[in-house]
C-alpha cells in the first residue's frame, strides 16, 4: 500500500495559506473602503437635497411675505386702533375714579352742609365747609365714617383738622381730610 | 531571512488594519460635521416652514379685516386720543366747553417743562399733555362743566381739583383743575412681517361704542388769513 505523499514542500503550503489570507484581507479592505465611499457619497447627496429644500422653502416664505406686505396699510390701521383702544381703556378706568369721588361726596352732603373748599391732591381729599347746625354736622360726619350708613365706606382715614363755631353766626366751620377708598385700592 | 519571513507572514494584516484606522479617523473628521450640517439644515427648514404657516395665517386674517369700517373706527379713536398734543384745538375746545356750561374760563396754564421734554420722545407708551385751568361759576354750572368734560370726545384726566367759594359772591366758586390730555402717537414701525395681528379684545368693542357717543369739543384749527401791516397795533 502506497501512502499519500505530499509532494508540495512544506514552505509552499504555508505560502499558499498566507496568499489566501492576503486575498481575503485585500478584499475585505476594498469592501470597507467602497462602503465608506458610498456612505460618504450618500451623506453629501442628502446634504445637497436638504440645501435645495431649504432654498425652495425660503422662496415660498419670501413670496408669501410680499403678499402680506401688500396689506401693510390694513395692518397699520389694525395695530394703531389696538394701541389707541387699549390706552383709552386705561384712561377711562383711571378717570372714572375722580368722577366717582365727587359723586360719592355729593351723595353724603345734607342740606345743612355747604362746601366752600374742595381739593383733590394725589390720594387726599380736603373738604372745607360750613354746617348750619351741630345736628347737620353730626349727620354728615356719621355718613362719612359709618360703614353701615348711606356712605357705605366711600372714604377712609377721615381726619378732622379743625372745627369751630362761626363768629357772629349760628353755624360751624370745618376742615376735613380723607382718603377716598377708590384711590386707596380697598 | 528570519525577519523577512515573519514580516511576510503577517503582512496580510497590515492593509485591513490601515483601512480600519482610516475609517475611524474619517468618521469624526468628515462624517460627524456633515451630519451636524444636515441637522442644522433640517432645523432651518422646520423654522422656515413655521414662518410660512404664520404668514399664511396672517394673510388670511388681513383679508378678512373690514378695512373701511376699521378706518372709521380709527378716526373716532383718534378724535378721543389724538396722535399729538394738538394744543390749538384743545384750547378752542376748552373755551367752548366752559361757554356751553355757562362758566367763565379765567385762565389756562400750560405745563411748559414737561411738554418740552416729552415732545422729544416718540414713545409708543403714550404721552400726556398737562395743563391747568381756572373756571368761575356756580356749583350747578360746575356740575354741568364736569358732565360735559366727562362726555367730551377728547379725553381728559383730572389730576388735581380745587374749588373755593368766592368771598364777594356766595353763589360763585372758583375752580382750579390740573388736567392731562393723553395722546398716542402712531407706531413708527410694525415690527417683523411675521408678527401676528393683535388678538381681538372684547373690551375694545365697548370702548369704541363709548367714544362714539362722546361729544366732539375740540375742533381742527386751520391756519386762517395771515399778514398784518403793523403787528403792534
Amino acid at each position: 500500500m502506497v501512502k499519500d505523499v505530499n509532494l508540495l514542500p512544506e514552505i509552499a503550503e504555508k505560502e499558499t495559506k498566507v496568499n489566501e489570507r492576503k486575498k481575503f484581507a485585500t478584499l475585505f479592505s476594498l469592501l470597507v473602503l467602497t462602503s465608506v465611499f458610498l456612505l460618504a457619497l450618500g451623506v453629501f447627496a442628502y446634504q445637497v437635497m436638504k440645501k435645495n429644500e431649504l432654498e425652495d422653502v425660503n422662496k415660498m416664505v419670501e413670496s408669501k411675505a410680499k403678499d402680506v406686505q401688500r396689506h401693510q396699510a390694513t395692518e397699520a390701521t389694525v395695530r394703531a386702533l389696538d394701541i389707541k383702544l387699549t390706552r383709552l381703556g386705561q384712561v377711562f378706568n383711571s378717570s372714572a375714579d375722580k368722577e366717582k369721588i365727587l359723586q360719592d361726596l355729593a351723595s353724603l352732603i345734607n342740606p345743612e352742609i355747604k362746601i366752600t373748599g374742595l381739593k383733590l391732591d394725589g390720594k387726599n381729599l380736603t373738604v372745607i365747609g360750613t354746617a348750619a347746625s351741630s345736628l347737620g354736622w353730626g349727620e354728615f360726619l356719621t355718613n362719612l365714617i359709618d360703614k353701615e350708613s348711606v356712605g357705605k365706606g366711600f372714604f377712609r382715614e377721615v381726619v378732622l383738622k379743625s372745627f369751630s363755631k362761626q363768629v357772629g353766626k349760628t353755624g360751624y366751620s370745618f376742615d376735613l381730610v380723607m382718603v377716598p377708598v377708590i384711590l386707596r385700592g380697598d | 531571512m528570519l525577519k523577512a519571513e515573519s514580516f511576510s507572514k503577517f503582512s496580510y494584516v497590515l492593509i485591513p488594519t490601515a483601512t480600519i484606522i482610516l475609517v475611524i479617523m474619517i468618521t469624526p473628521l468628515v462624517f460627524v460635521p456633515q451630519w451636524q450640517k444636515i441637522m442644522e439644515l433640517d432645523n432651518s427648514i422646520g423654522e422656515e416652514k413655521k414662518r410660512y404657516d404664520q404668514l399664511v395665517t396672517k394673510e388670511k386674517a388681513l383679508k378678512k379685516v373690514p378695512a373701511t369700517k376699521l378706518s372709521g373706527d380709527l378716526a373716532e379713536a383718534t378724535l378721543a386720543l389724538p396722535n399729538g398734543k394738538d394744543v390749538p384745538s384743545l384750547v378752542v375746545g376748552l373755551n367752548k366747553l366752559a361757554q356751553d356750561s355757562g362758566m367763565s374760563l379765567e385762565a389756562i396754564q400750560l405745563v411748559v417743562g414737561k411738554i418740552a421734554t416729552s415732545s422729544a420722545k416718540l414713545a409708543m407708551t403714550g404721552e400726556t399733555f398737562d395743563f391747568k385751568i381756572t373756571l368761575k361759576g356756580s356749583p350747578e354750572q360746575l356740575e354741568g362743566f364736569l358732565n360735559k368734560a366727562q362726555s367730551a370726545k377728547r379725553v381728559f384726566l383730572i389730576n388735581e381739583f380745587e374749588a373755593n367759594s368766592s368771598v364777594s359772591d356766595d353763589n360763585l366758586i372758583t375752580v382750579t383743575m390740573s388736567l392731562s390730555a393723553p395722546y398716542e402717537p402712531l407706531p413708527l414701525s410694525m415690527g417683523s412681517v411675521v408678527l401676528p395681528l393683535p388678538k381681538t379684545n372684547p373690551t375694545h368693542t365697548e370702548i369704541l361704542a363709548k367714544i362714539k357717543k362722546l361729544t366732539p369739543y375740540t375742533y381742527a384749527v386751520s391756519s386762517g388769513p395771515v399778514g398784518k401791516e403793523n403787528p403792534f397795533e
